[in-house]
């Protein structure tokens, strides 16, 4: 059962349903013009034509469908694989593993204004890139996916040269585009585009002569027939028979689709984005779309010329009597052709893109004379052995090898053009690129790269830190994996970090000295339950926070410390602020080294001006400032007071000892009788 | 019975002929190598309805898809700015114009009114019956098989004509 008679026939079932509703309706009103009327719309809806027609439109549907979806599934396959040879993740927030990261862009492109820049030739800059797209999408008419795939009633004798001719059209409607664009970066990528398209359409027609000579045909269907043999269990496919014929092949196809290595037409270094600078929301989406549309059927297309099409094991099964070859062919297809796209992705990955000169070169001298050597390689081999005569095969080697020296001769010099002043070794002749060193060896190093382990780190649910175990991770609320020390190859990272600082809240003393000290103003002081009003401890912004470790180095208790988290993002800012609860989840990761100890400032009196208001008394968090009797204090340190000023009650003495250099006194004392000292001086009353 | 053939005939047709006219009436050089392209693949799914599906194909490859992107090399390159538009450009006499619509007409009713009127000279190409008409196959067996003295020597002369053009453009070394 072909694809056309599947369509058709539900078509049909419904149809015919329906019909049946509508008769019995149209009955039960029983009024004549009406009936009449019913019979003659139905008729004409239930005729062939009209069948056929429905057929075809719900076929074209059907297959845009699964290739709408199938392409988002391309384009995510190629973020992942490419984020993966360079040990990156890819998309990963959007959907699961980032699946729906490709709609996001769409909606986004969706929600963007279409602008005609004023300057432009409206009539070809509108309809050349909807010819393209257009076009594009018409190559999947002519490409069978699975056994009797046919979206017409039968299948298409011309299948390969259909795809070409459609294909072909593309370089004239970018070209247009790029004029129409009046830009002249526009214009270059729409040159560079035609002329690199007509080149490889010559090398890619070439290397495709040699399977059809093979297979006897120009369809697709009948190519792919033609590769059911088999060798044992080994498929005798023709990527077997025509190795050379499949690599010129690849080559040429990705050139045609302008993909990196060869994406020159939109090279956005120097031509922004080549000839699609000027289209803006959708119609760029639906541009870039339709590239992966093209690499679909360029990879459509070697699956089906060159790897077997949808053949492969298990294509006999049936599940109660209903053969299931197609849909397992189906799923062959699919798989094959993400292969060839992952090779693809590859190659991207592998190659910086070449220079103009070099494309051409690379086309006119060797592709084109390895695709005619091919050609008459399998021409010789198959006369040598379906027997047509010794003479044909005398006059095919003939006519091949004369064929060869002309190419030979007709083989312009190999010699690159440089401007003057450019480097060239000492004038000599540019050297042939060396395919060890330029072609193999880049496609062995990111083959390498790929199997390795992704260095991003999943940034608010992964950690770098020092144990590995699970920490909770208290911004958001997740089990945080913490990854081993040095497997990403800097193995004291933590340690030197001066990251996030933690806070253990018994050991504080309220002192306030942080806050003093924090050059971003970022701590703050709050109140915290079991505590005494009067001492707050810090909560810390980190927002503002700039990690410079200040806190924990002035802290006297070492009750403020640096961990080495500091991936702290989060998806509020109030979620930066952390209060003492937050600071103190933190305590697992306190370091067991604290900063050694610093020169202190001590506070020194002036006790002539002191009022005895006892601030400094009540407020020093150590309680090293005691009140004592003034009539006391004036004896047991000897001074003279004025006898002229009012002499307060009692006087603050100073325990050395005790104090931790935090300055709360000479903040609080409203008559700056305390300040605090230069660093290493003993403190005390000023005399 | 509505003949959807014809009617797809009509539809192609039209379009070919507008386009054509188009050709000659666009201001703008470029649209007319739009119009030509146009023209050249009409002229392509005439082909398929006259079921010679390789022609069509080649045509399309050929003409809409490598030709027209030569003809706009040739314009880009001569012209001196994108969109550099001339108003004032002497428009071609209407007696030459009308003189070559003239010989143009002529030959066109020539080709058409020949076989009606001298059948015999005609009868054997119309009475040609392929195995199944306008294949590949078949025009390929007919190409190497009957015409093959025709197919060596227009492919001589197309390799001549490659090795003479090779040589115009081929740089002059400097002695």
């Amino acid at each position: 059962m072909t694809f056309y008679e599947f369509i058709r026939g539900i078509i049909v079932a419904i149809l015919t349903w329906l019909g049946d509703g509508v008769t019995w309706i149209v009955l039960q009103i029983n009024w004549q013009p009406l009936t009449g009327f019913a019979g003659w719309v139905g008729g004409i809806i239930m005729s062939e034509p009209s069948i056929n027609l429905l057929t075809i439109l719900s076929g074209i549907i059907t297959v845009f469908l699964i290739i709408f979806i199938n392409l988002i599934m391309m384009m995510w396959f190629e973020l992942k694989l490419f984020a993966r040879f360079y040990h990156g993740r890819g998309p990963t927030e959007v959907g699961y593993a980032g699946l729906l990261q490709n709609i996001a862009h769409g909606i986004k492109l969706f929600m963007k204004e279409l602008i005609i820049p004023k300057k432009v030739d409206k009539w070809a800059y509108l309809i050349a890139p909807i010819i393209y797209i257009g076009t594009s999408f018409a190559v999947f008419v002519a490409i069978p996916w699975t056994e009797g795939f046919y979206l017409g009633r039968k299948d298409l004798a011309g299948g390969f040269l259909i795809v070409f001719a459609i294909f072909s059209m593309a370089p004239f409607l970018i070209f247009i585009s790029g004029w129409a664009s009046n830009n002249k970066f526009s214009l270059i990528g729409g040159i560079r585009s035609a002329t690199q398209m007509i080149s490889y359409e010559i090398p890619l027609l070439l290397s495709v002569v040699g399977v059809i000579l093979l297979a006897h045909s120009l369809s697709l269907t009948e190519i792919v027939g033609a590769q059911s043999q088999t060798l044992g269990i080994l498929p005798v496919w023709f990527l077997l028979l025509q190795p050379l014929g499949a690599l010129l092949f690849f080559t040429a196809a990705v050139a045609e689709l302008e993909r990196i290595p060869f994406d020159l037409p939109e090279a956005e270094a120097e031509l922004v984005e080549g000839w699609k600078t000027e289209y803006g929301g959708l119609r760029f989406g639906l541009i870039m779309f339709t590239e992966w549309a093209r690499a679909f059927a360029g990879c459509s297309l070697f699956v089906l010329l060159f790897l077997g099409g949808w053949q492969g094991p298990l294509m006999e099964t049936s599940l109660f009597g209903m053969d299931l070859g197609p849909i397992i062919g189906l799923v062959w297809f699919f798989i094959k052709v993400y292969i060839v796209f992952g090779v693809m992705v590859w190659v991207r990955a592998s190659f910086p893109r070449v220079r103009i000169d070099q494309l051409l070169r690379v086309c006119w001298n060797t592709l084109l004379p390895l695709g005619l050597i091919n050609i008459f390689l399998t021409v010789m081999v198959i006369t040598l052995l379906s027997g047509f005569g010794v003479t044909y095969a005398i006059g095919f080697a003939l006519g091949s090898f004369f064929l060869m020296v002309l190419l030979l001769f007709v083989r312009p010099e190999v010699e690159p053009l440089p401007p003057e002043g450019t480097l060239t070794s000492g004038g000599k002749k540019e050297r042939t690129p060396a395919l060890r060193t330029l072609v193999l060896k880049p496609l062995w190093v990111t083959m390498k790269h790929l199997f390795r382990r992704p260095a991003t780190l999943m940034y608010p649910y992964e950690t770098l830190k020092k144990p590995h175990t699970t920490a909770y991770y208290p911004v958001t609320k997740k089990i945080a994996r913490v990854y081993e020390d040095g497997v990403f190859g800097v193995p004291d990272i933590w340690r030197n970090y001066r990251g996030a600082i933690g806070l253990d809240v018994d050991a504080c003393i309220s002192c306030g000295l942080c806050g003093r000290i924090c050059p971003n103003r970022c701590i703050t002081y709050v109140e915290f339950p079991g505590r005494d009003k009067n001492k707050k401890v810090p909560r810390v912004d980190f927002g503002v926070c700039m990690f410079c470790g200040l806190c924990a180095e002035y802290c006297p208790k070492g009750c403020i410390f640096l961990t080495s988290e500091y991936d702290l993002s989060a998806f509020d800012r109030n979620d930066l602020i952390y209060g003492p609860e937050k600071l103190s989840m933190f305590r697992g990761l306190k370091p067991e080294t604290r900063f050694p100890e610093r020169a202190r400032e001590l506070p020194s009196w002036e006790i002539s001006k002191c009022i005895g208001c006892q601030l400094c008394s009540r407020r020093c968090p150590t309680g090293a400032i005691t009140m004592i009797d003034s009539a006391i204090y004036i004896e047991k340190y000897g001074i003279t007071w004025d006898e002229t000023k009012k002499r307060p009650k009692s006087l603050p003495e100073f325990t050395g000892d005790k104090c931790v250099s935090c300055g709360t006194c000479a903040e609080v004392c409203p008559r700056r009788v305390i300040t605090m000292d230069t660093p290493d001086s003993k403190g005390g009353i000023d005399k | 019975m509505i003949d959807f053939e014809l009617i797809s005939f009509i539809i192609i047709a039209s379009i070919m002929i507008i386009s054509a006219i188009m050709v000659l009436r666009s201001r703008e050089v470029v649209h007319s190598a739009m119009f030509l392209a146009l023209t050249f693949v009409m002229v392509g799914c005439t082909y398929i309805l006259l079921n010679a599906e390789y022609i069509a194909l080649v045509q399309i490859i050929i003409y809409a898809g490598a030709v027209t992107v030569l003809m706009l090399f040739a314009i880009m390159l001569t012209k001196r700015k994108i969109m550099d538009h001339h108003p004032d450009e002497k428009e071609v006499n209407t007696f030459f114009e009308l003189m070559a619509s003239c010989i143009l007409v002529f030959l066109i009713l020539i080709s058409i009114l020949a076989p009606v009127f001298c059948p015999e000279t005609y009868k054997e190409t119309f009475d040609r019956e392929l195995t199944s008409p306008g294949s590949t196959s078949d025009l390929g067996s007919l190409i190497v098989q009957e015409y093959m003295i025709p197919f060596i020597i227009v492919g001589i002369f197309l390799a001549v004509a490659i090795l003479g053009g090779v040589f115009l453009a081929r740089e002059k070394e400097e002695d």
